[in-house]
């Protein structure tokens, strides 16, 4: 397999037990394939089961059926829908990264510890951490003086930055992206941009969600629209973008 | 350590059973609708429960009361005797032996040297009336240490990572507040540096600011001493915050075990649906 991810007949559907038990749809029957330095982008309405894709590859969801197959750099080919959750916890620590418009913080963590601690549970040295961490989040121009200070505070904007720091720190094989900019000015999403074309360049293959086309348009290869649960079609992007 | 995925569990609990009251021949615990047998009366505390816990892992275990979160935790630290299962050890003898049927000899070395319990009241933890240096130096010289230098050093040293001042290493804890008694239990259970450390409750009934420093204490132990954890809380956000996987426990039953965020948002049975649903 040369790929790096690879979606056969994923469904994701949810049960809920309440006065009588409802049964509610996520996804339906998705397949696609993403190489390595791909990046996928993903569009449709709200409620049309984009993020469900991203939370079922994460493994936040548990798959109702289907497979995903995903080429690790350490474990060969694994199938997240029958992975354990030791493996999964692995492969979360070490090379797949999700990034949500919200900021999930500890309490008490300043932010250039939060992107630390994403290095230090890889293994990196408490130096090595610091001095990679602080280079990221200046990569991202997070103003310097807020680097010491606890996110709670911070701007949607700058948690946003954060969250992508703390993700794209990692350098992970499998970044998940929902909706990476949305809270961002012009200016921020310029950095984000190159960031994603950094990472492209060194292997990461990417899925996103977007409702920014016009800022999907410029750092994706290709595109899937989602409805009702279901993939409506594929289409490349423009050859441009890709050697953008 | 975090190279490699965790194949080997450091604690294995197998089939584990606890009955409070005589049982009969109705009560089988498996068939149970609840854990009252209707015959004859007898609660089963835990029923027939089997989980790993992993290296540098933290297993988080919720529940309502009387779900059998303490006396599990309690089985494990042989302070109450399991009715049924097996219990096995990674840092006792390499899983080999049954913890549960070792001599009483055996039963204490493990206490001693492989696990800590902090219980949610630190009065059942910590001696009173010793000081604080006091009640660290029981547990280490327990586990062999033997000399006296060492032994204030190493008291010190815990005391001042819990926040403790020295000045008052030697005040008994009866005289400190709860979140300081709490702290002193921490340290007095990681003294002898336990693999294998379980938490019950021990945020519950604290001060935001305190639980919040006992918070950060667990991580830092995580961090830096890749221990391996258990804890048991009924506050969900807890868990959220320290656990990597959740068990979630009804009437002595395991009824759902997975990831923390996957228990939290995509929760398979009715009860942890429930559960999830009434926090706000």
């Amino acid at each position: 397999m040369s790929a790096r991810i690879e979606c056969h007949h994923v469904t994701k559907t949810f049960e809920l037990h309440q006065k009588e038990t409802r049964t509610l749809r996520g996804c339906e029957d998705i397949s696609f394939t993403v190489n390595p330095g791909e990046f996928a982008g993903i569009t449709g309405k709200s409620g049309a089961g984009k993020s469900t894709i991203l939370k079922t590859l994460y493994r936040t969801y548990l798959p109702t059926s289907g497979h995903m197959y995903y080429r690790s750099n350490s474990t060969g080919t694994i199938d997240l829908a029958q992975a354990s959750e030791q493996e999964i916890l692995y492969l979360r620590k070490n090379e797949i990264g999700y990034v949500s418009q919200f900021l999930k913080i500890m309490p008490r963590v300043t932010a250039l510890e939060t992107v630390m601690e994403s290095l230090l549970e890889m293994g990196y040295s408490p130096g090595e951490a610091r001095s990679e961490g602080s280079a990221m989040l200046y990569q991202f121009d997070l103003p310097e003086y807020l680097w010491d200070t606890y996110p709670d505070t911070f701007s949607g904007g700058e948690k946003l930055k954060l969250n992508l720091a703390k993700a794209m720190v990692k350098q992970p094989a499998l970044l998940l992206l929902d909706e990476p900019t949305a809270s961002l000015d012009e200016h921020s999403k310029a950095y984000v941009k190159h960031m994603i074309h950094q990472l492209k360049e060194a292997g990461t293959t990417m899925i996103g969600i977007f409702h920014d086309l016009t800022f999907m348009d410029t750092v994706v290869d290709k595109k899937y629209h989602m409805k009702e649960g279901k993939l409506t079609g594929t289409e490349e992007a423009l050859e441009l973008n890709r050697n953008d | 350590m975090f190279d490699t995925i965790q194949h080997e569990p450091v604690l294995s609990v197998q089939h584990l059973s606890k009955r409070f009251g005589p049982g009969c021949s109705s009560c089988d615990e498996q068939k149970l609708p609840s854990n009252i047998c209707a015959a004859c009366g007898t609660i089963w505390a835990c029923k027939d429960m089997t989980f790993d816990l992993f290296q540098g892992e933290i297993l988080g275990i919720v529940g309502e009361s009387g779900s059998g979160k303490s006396t599990l935790m309690r089985c494990l630290h042989f302070e109450q005797e399991a009715t049924r299962g097996a219990v096995y050890m990674r840092d006792y003898d390499q899983r080999s032996t049954d913890t549960l049927t070792i001599s009483r000899q055996e039963k204490q070395y493990i206490k001693d040297h492989v696990l800590g319990l902090v219980y949610q009241n630190p009065w059942e933890g910590l001696r009173m009336d010793f000081s604080s240096g006091g009640n660290i130096a029981e547990k280490l010289i327990a586990a062999d240490y033997r000399h006296v230098r060492t032994i204030d050093q190493r008291a010190e040293e815990l005391l001042e990572k819990v926040d403790i001042p020295i000045e008052r290493m030697s005040e008994c804890p009866r005289y400190f507040s709860g979140g300081m008694q709490q702290r002193v239990q921490i340290s007095k259970a990681l003294a002898n540096q336990p693999p294998l450390l379980f938490l019950d409750e021990v945020t519950t009934g604290l001060d935001l600011s305190v639980q919040a420093k006992v918070l950060d204490l667990i991580r830092m132990l995580q961090r830096e001493f890749h221990v391996s954890i258990l804890i048991v809380s009924h506050d969900l956000s807890v868990i959220r915050m320290l656990a990597d996987r959740t068990m979630v426990l009804k009437d002595g039953d395991i009824i759902e075990t997975g990831l923390t965020d996957q228990i939290l948002e995509d929760p398979q049975h009715p009860y942890t649906q429930l559960l999830v649903q009434s926090l706000i």
